[in-house]
């Protein structure tokens, strides 16, 4: 027998019934510490409900050979060690009934209060179901699950989204060594079979996690778990509780659920050769993180966190260590860590970003590869005016400025400001007359970004006010006419920038701006006019650099 | 030193000035001179009436017509190379003066009269485009005349006197003999004066559209006075009573009547002012009444007041003695004021323009002084600097000096003559330029 499929286990071990719907008070923890040296202060209960189903009334499920295996280890050690008092509920075999694990989760709800952890572990069969508006459910197959009454005999995950989300606990958490797929720990009824098979069916999602909450999954959608005869349990399981010891990723002396999980996911991903990938769901990845093992006697090394899907499958590489595969966290040096980023396949990485952070803090490599939010630039542009009676004021003599802009950018967004100082510039536009002209500018700006590696596009939007100062000089009796006026303006420009080095980017920019001066016996001056610009800009403002 | 106070932008050419009627109208440029020839210098006394303002600027060679009263320019394009303008009667346009020609200028039109011999003294007339030009050797003299419809009158008159010998009939100082003429309001006569022994010639033409002929009204024999004395420094035109009056470097003030017998020493009226003493400039006031200046080099001049009845001269009581250093010209302002215009002996010395081929000089007051006709008090005094200066009017009814400042944007100053207020409008030449 493959001891990779669902397996039917022999017997379970009697002894382990006595686990069974017994509950474990109290502080379970192995290690002594001193408490001078524990930096987390228990606030509250470790509510752990472990369900491992190896046999069903139902002929219809395989037996399993090893789920009560891994939820009685998962009792024993999962809230080891760590810093507050475990209330532990273990449900076995025949003891876990729809009836008495709806009863154990309805009495830990009543129980739970905000400063509380608690941590669902389900071990068995899973499957799906049609439900009435004929949308397939995921179903926790228990002891009396019958195939033929899913979804009334059946734990629907729904019901322990429900349940989730309405407990009161802050810290909360649902581990999945079941799967849904028709293989492994998993069989569908034959109508299900038909309705994936048309394509009729879609497979829902693993669950719609609540703020604050974490699902972990031993398979990705339409994977198998599976089981393992040299491993003595379930794959994900066994590397889950192995990382327990062994992974401490931060260094701060408890193991958390996603370092678990990341050693789980990778261990499990590698022994089962890439067919089994286990997930993990959560909406506030800090929050949502959960002590399993230890107590955190350190502030800890700072985390790269890299769980945002969309990075799934590329690599990140810390200083010179080894390159992870993401999804996954990488401790970070406590002063300045050196993050490469690389596609699948390529050893040469795309960005490289230097970042500094301080001990137990963690980041998100989604805002890491964030553009740095602040800009700060300085550009020189030159106006071509299409007015007649500007060049023939200034000798159709064209302006510099210099432009100083600051801006701030959120994903395709930029918001900022521009202002410029006049150069000066003189030009005889007949003789004996001298013109000098200034102009100077204050500006709001609004923008939409587009990136493509290390171009940036933007357009740009400009509204504000120009002061247009013009003098007008008589040589032949050093004399002066000042004329002054100012306007709002308004103006559009695109705006290409190379990012060269780290966070400088040079900048070419091409725009069309309008201002309507009037100056007295002169008339109406239309400041319509094109400019083209070159500067350069920097971008700072997170803890984040990027070196190219 | 005999000064040679060639004024051309001056233009004074009220009614009063004329001698015709009152004392209406903007005159434009009213600059008095000193030339000893005057009123047959530049300063002419041509009226500019309101609302027109000639100003040429030599420093951004520009002429320029300026409404004062509304500030603006009316139009204004390049001249180069001009000594002065003046105001075409009709407003429309200008009449510009160099040595070798006469440019009248419009804003879409030039026509340009050359001149054969160098001149040092024209008049012009008030009423009409009429020029005239007497050459150095005082025997000839140009005259440019409209006669309507863009017909004009260019002629070289000669006088029949000949040339006079410097060597013997030479002006105080050694300067050069001159011919002097004189129009009247219209430009339809011309009285042309020998000054070195005081016979005159009396030109004219049938109506303002009939050339002047070159047959004259010749008064030989002796002229008004001895040859010595008759030594002409100043003349102008009444235009009410169709006389000129005269006067001469020993302060001795004549009538001549155009149209009557030749004046002799017996027989022309004549008033002797209190010094003895060159009469500098003459100007009419309204009809029988003028105003004349009387200076000497080193010495303050003085103003007076005289009339005439038609028969007889008379000093009026109020006059104004010492009342500048150079006293150029007076006029008649509304209110019963008189603002008398001035210079400096050292103004004519060191800040004047020469013609280095004619030795004309120019001179522009520097001295803006008005005075009550009635108790001779001073109102208000201001000094300008006359190289900063395009063009300068009168407005005699409502007392405002208006002057448009040299250089190329077209700065109008505004000053009440009365209050003294000063206002400044600036960039009148601005749209112009930019068209």
């Amino acid at each position: 027998m493959d001891s990779m499929h669902c397996i039917k286990p022999a017997i379970i071990s009697l002894l382990l019934l006595q686990l069974a719907l017994y509950s474990l008070p109290g502080n379970t923890a192995d290690v002594l510490i001193p408490s001078n040296q524990i930096l987390e202060i228990a606030r509250g209960k470790y509510y752990l409900i472990s369900i491992g189903v190896n046999n069903y009334q139902d002929a219809f499920w395989p037996t399993l050979k090893w789920p009560a295996s891994d939820a009685t280890r998962v009792a024993d050690q999962l809230g080891k060690a760590t810093v507050s008092r475990v209330e532990k509920t273990l449900l076995l075999n025949e003891y876990a009934t729809y009836d008495s694990v709806t009863n154990a989760l309805n009495q830990v709800a009543k129980k739970v209060s905000e400063n509380d952890t608690v941590v669902l572990y389900i071990s068995g069969h899973g499957t799906l179901a049609q439900n009435a508006s004929g949308e397939l459910e995921r179903i926790v197959v228990l002891h009396d699950t019958s195939q033929s009454r899913l979804l009334t005999t059946g734990l629907k995950h729904s019901l322990l989204n429900d349940w989730m989300e309405h407990l009161r606990a802050h810290k909360k958490m649902m581990i999945f060594a079941t799967c849904h797929s028709g293989e492994g720990k998993s069989r569908l009824p034959e109508n299900v079979q038909a309705l994936i098979r048309t394509n009729k069916g879609v497979l829902p999602p693993l669950s719609d996690v609540s703020e604050g909450a974490l699902v972990l999954a031993a398979a990705a959608k339409g994977e198998a778990a599976r089981e393992n005869d040299d491993l003595q349990g379930d794959i994900y399981t066994h590397y889950l509780l192995e990382a327990l010891t062994v992974y401490d990723r931060n260094r701060d002396g408890m193991v958390s659920a996603l370092e678990a999980h990341d050693y789980a996911r990778e261990r499990t991903w590698a022994f089962t050769r890439g067919q089994q990938r286990p997930t993990a769901n959560m909406k506030q990845i800090g929050d949502a993180d959960i002590p399993l093992y230890g107590k955190k006697i350190s502030t800890g090394l700072p985390v790269l966190e890299a769980y945002d899907d969309s990075l799934a499958g590329f690599f990140v590489k810390v200083d010179d260590g080894v390159k992870g595969r993401l999804p996954l966290a990488f401790p970070l040096n406590p002063e300045s860590s050196v993050v490469s980023f690389y596609s699948p396949g390529s050893d040469s990485p795309l960005k490289r970003y230097k970042v500094n952070a301080t001990k137990g803090e963690t980041l998100s490599l989604t805002d890491v590869m964030t553009d740095r939010p602040i800009v700060m630039g300085v550009q020189f542009r030159r106006f071509n005016w299409s007015d007649q009676t500007w060049d023939e004021l200034t000798g159709s003599s064209d302006v510099t400025v210099t432009e100083f802009n600051l801006g701030y950018q959120w994903k395709h967004y930029t918001l900022g400001m521009a202002i410029s100082i006049p150069a000066d510039g003189s030009n005889i536009i007949r003789d004996p007359i001298e013109s000098k002209t200034e102009l100077k500018s204050q500006l709001l700006t609004a923008g939409y970004i587009y990136k493509q590696r290390q171009l940036t596009f933007i357009g740009r939007l400009e509204l504000g006010r120009e002061e247009l100062a013009l003098r007008l000089h008589d040589l032949s009796v050093n004399e002066s006419l000042d004329y002054t006026d100012t306007a709002f303006a308004k103006g559009v420009s695109f705006i290409m920038g190379y990012n060269v080095v780290a966070d400088f980017s040079m900048t070419i920019e091409a725009g069309i701006r309008d201002t309507d001066w009037h100056f007295n016996r002169i008339g109406d001056l239309s400041g319509r006019r094109r400019s083209i610009s070159l500067g350069m800009n920097y971008q700072f403002g997170t803890k984040a650099r990027t070196l190219w | 030193m005999v000064k040679y106070f060639l004024y051309g932008c001056l233009i004074c050419l009220c009614a009063s000035c004329g001698g015709g009627g009152g004392s209406a109208g903007i005159g434009v440029d009213p600059v008095g001179t000193a030339n000893f020839l005057n009123p047959v210098g530049f300063t002419s006394n041509v009226l500019q009436y309101s609302p027109r303002l000639v100003a040429y600027s030599k420093k951004a060679n520009r002429i320029s017509v300026i409404d004062p009263v509304q500030k603006r320019e009316i139009w204004g394009r390049e001249a180069r190379g001009f000594e002065f303008a003046v105001k075409l009667p009709n407003f429309d346009g200008a009449a510009l003066f160099r040595d070798n020609s006469l440019v009248v200028m419009t804003q879409d039109s030039e026509k340009t009269f050359s001149i054969d011999s160098n001149y040092l003294q024209t008049s012009i007339a008030k009423t009409n485009a009429a020029y005239s030009l007497s050459s150095i050797d005082g025997t000839t003299f140009e005259l440019i005349r409209s006669l309507g419809d863009g017909d004009w009158q260019h002629q070289t008159f000669t006088v029949p006197w000949g040339s006079v010998d410097p060597a013997v009939k030479k002006p105080p100082n050694n300067q050069p003999v001159l011919l002097a003429t004189y129009f009247n309001t219209s430009g339809t006569m011309l009285a042309a004066l020998s000054p070195a022994d005081g016979r005159y010639a009396i030109y004219s033409a049938a109506s303002e559209s009939d050339p002047i002929l070159d047959t004259m009204t010749w008064c030989a024999g002796d002229g008004i006075g001895t040859p010595d004395d008759a030594s002409y420094r100043s003349i102008t035109w009444d235009d009410t009573l169709q006389v000129f009056y005269v006067g001469d470097k020993n302060g001795v003030i004549y009538v001549v009547d155009p149209t009557g017998p030749c004046a002799t020493p017996a027989s022309v009226v004549s008033m002797s002012l209190p010094d003895n003493i060159p009469v500098s400039h003459l100007t009419v006031y309204s009809p029988g009444r003028f105003g004349a200046v009387q200076d000497l080099d080193g010495q303050a001049g003085s103003v007076y007041t005289i009339t005439y009845n038609g028969t007889a001269l008379a000093l009026e009581p109020q006059s104004f003695p010492d009342v500048c250093e150079v006293p150029l010209s007076s006029v008649l302002l509304n209110g019963n004021n008189i603002l008398i215009m001035c210079t400096t002996d050292s103004a004519l010395e060191s800040d004047t323009e020469q013609n280095p081929l004619t030795k004309t000089v120019y001179v522009a007051p520097r001295q803006y002084i008005v005075m009550d006709m009635t108790n001779g008090a001073v109102i208000y005094q201001n000094s300008i600097d006359k190289e900063l200066s395009a063009g300068v009017a009168i407005d005699s009814d409502k007392n405002i000096l208006y002057r448009m400042r040299e250089g190329a944007f077209g700065n109008l100053e505004t000053t009440n003559l009365i209050t003294g207020e000063r206002n400044e409008s600036v960039g009148l030449y601005i749209q112009g330029i930019l068209d």
